[in-house]
């Protein structure tokens, strides 16, 4: 048992690698910190954002009866559509006027309600904090961007290690969520 | 006594089911009465539904994520990016609750999460991406549904045939492994002592977290019931490291997912938000009621649950079911 354990110490050691076994490594301690501080906080604030949205304190920016009527996949109707059409003919293209109308065809109904208020894909959320529905987005973000916090806080510990490749898929998981989270990678509109 | 198990499972299914058929029958509600007071119902049934799977999955062994999205996508009016932007933050929310306590007690092992996480993460923002593109195209909606049903099926079969292995043995650690140190120590409370640890086939683990990435990211499902079965049987880490760790990865894979969606207008909080809260007080009342239940029992619910939300879902797609 001794020399087991004397054994595991000095690969270890010899690895470069903190001790393990029933404790954690020092950046997987950094990690779960951060995490569970982190998680309390986007709890708490998804809970008081919902409860201001719902209680009409803070007045939201699209009615919610119009959200629930717009957020299945069937269409609305086929007016807007026949709008966008109507724009794109005056270009006088039928390819142009194809193209509008596919395009339109593909926009589910919360699309098209998102768009006659005037809120566009990707970041346009942020700007509209004053409102009761899309204050609860940034706690939304938040909850989504806590990963990527955590895997920044460990990096310099990796790198203090002197374990480079870790430090370095470290370093290419928070740029793919950067990208992901700021839809250069994901593609958003 | 089996038959007696056997029909308590059913009666435990057809009363969860038809709790969450609930908002099946309120979306077919045609009334002017019944259509203003409907929005407050939603968020309601949603908690109260989100609630149930949240206790459900807990002494299901099964993650809220692999409910959630077959079931909500099958039982609500949502529209299908909108169910499964929900579906993945709510596995997310459940693995970021999960995570510190995992980590600190070394169960969950982030040198192993780290490399899988980052294939894992790749692969689900392709199928994200491939989940949006084709629901956009002429019965892409359908076909998704369709392939929706197909993989919860492929979900139900890997429940009942994978084997487990409590401590696998792995002779060496591969080449990869070792240049990535990936190796532990845990200590093993059944059996009160420390087990040493490796693990190998660790290349065609992390092309497979590809492959359960995109699966993840294409239909908005935790993809714990595919990430233990690879950690525990093909890369050879104990189990339970394997489901500590899955529990974990959760965090990091569907965060790429879940921002693909959000940045494609798919989020919406009256569905979220009600979501995420439900699943974790469930979560917390489930684990509290664990030591209680005979988890067999509860896997039989779960299976049969996701058996009917699979052929709802291919119902829908075939336009047999609205």
């Amino acid at each position: 048992m001794a020399g087991e354990t004397t054994t595991s110490k000095l690969k270890n050691k010899a690895q470069g690698v903190a001790k393990k076994g029933q404790e954690a490594s020092e950046e997987q301690l950094i990690y779960s910190n951060l995490l569970n501080i982190c998680m309390k906080i986007g709890l708490v604030a998804i809970v008081l954002s919902f409860f201001l949205y719902m209680s009409g304190i803070m007045a939201p920016k699209l009615d919610i009866n119009d959200v629930v009527k717009n957020w299945s996949d069937a269409p609305k109707t086929a007016a807007k559509a026949d709008a966008g059409g109507t724009k794109a003919s005056s270009a006088g293209s039928a390819g142009a006027e194809k193209k509008a109308s596919a395009k339109e065809e593909k926009k589910t109904p919360y699309d098209k309600l998102l768009e006659e208020n005037g809120i566009h894909h990707g970041w346009g959320w942020v700007k509209l904090y004053s409102y009761g529905d899309f204050l609860n987005m940034f706690p939304i973000a938040f909850l989504a961007s806590i990963t990527i916090l955590c895997y920044i806080a460990i990096i310099p510990t990796f790198l203090k290690k002197k374990d480079t490749i870790y430090a370095t898929l470290a370093i290419i998981e928070v740029v793919i969520l950067l990208g992901a989270a700021s839809g250069l990678i994901a593609g958003g509109h | 006594m089996r038959q007696r198990k056997f029909i308590y499972s059913v009666i435990i299914s057809l009363v969860l089911l038809s709790l969450m058929s609930v908002p099946a029958l309120a979306a077919n509600s045609t009334t002017a009465a019944a259509s203003q007071t409907q929005w407050w119902i939603w968020p309601v049934l949603l908690f109260v539904s989100t609630f149930l799977m949240g206790i459900v999955a807990v002494l299901g062994g099964v993650g809220g994520g692999v409910l959630f999205t077959p079931i909500v996508g099958s039982f609500f009016p949502f529209g299908s990016n909108f169910v499964k932007a929900a579906g993945l933050l709510v596995a997310l929310s459940g693995s970021v609750a999960a995570g510190p306590a995992l980590l600190k007690k070394g169960l969950a092992d982030l040198r192993l999460a780290m490399p899988v996480a980052l294939t894992a993460s790749i692969g689900s923002i392709l199928g994200a991406q491939i989940g949006i593109y084709v629901s956009q195209l002429p019965g892409g909606k359908e076909f998704m549904n369709i392939a929706l049903g197909v993989v919860v099926f492929g979900i139900v079969i890997v429940m009942l045939m994978a084997k487990k292995s409590d401590f696998p043995e792995v002779e060496k650690a591969d080449k990869l492994s070792s240049i990535l140190r990936i190796t532990g120590i845990y200590h093993e409370a059944a059996a009160n002592k420390e087990i040493d640890w490796q693990i190998h086939r660790t290349a065609l683990g992390l092309l497979s977290f590809i492959f359960i990435g995109m699966l993840a990211g294409m239909f908005g499902l935790g993809a714990g019931w595919a990430n233990v079965p690879v950690l525990n049987l093909v890369m050879g880490a104990p189990l339970k490291i394997s489901v500590a760790t899955s529990k974990f990865l959760l965090s990091i894979t569907d965060t790429s997912a879940a921002w693909v969606y959000f940045n494609n207008g798919a989020a919406i909080p009256l569905i979220i938000v009600p979501s995420i809260i439900g699943i974790m007080l469930g979560s917390f009342i489930g684990v509290r009621l664990l030591p209680k239940t005979k988890p067999n029992v509860i896997k039989v619910v779960v299976i049969f649950i996701l058996c009917v939300s699979a052929t709802s879902s291919i119902l829908k797609g075939l336009h047999i079911m609205k």
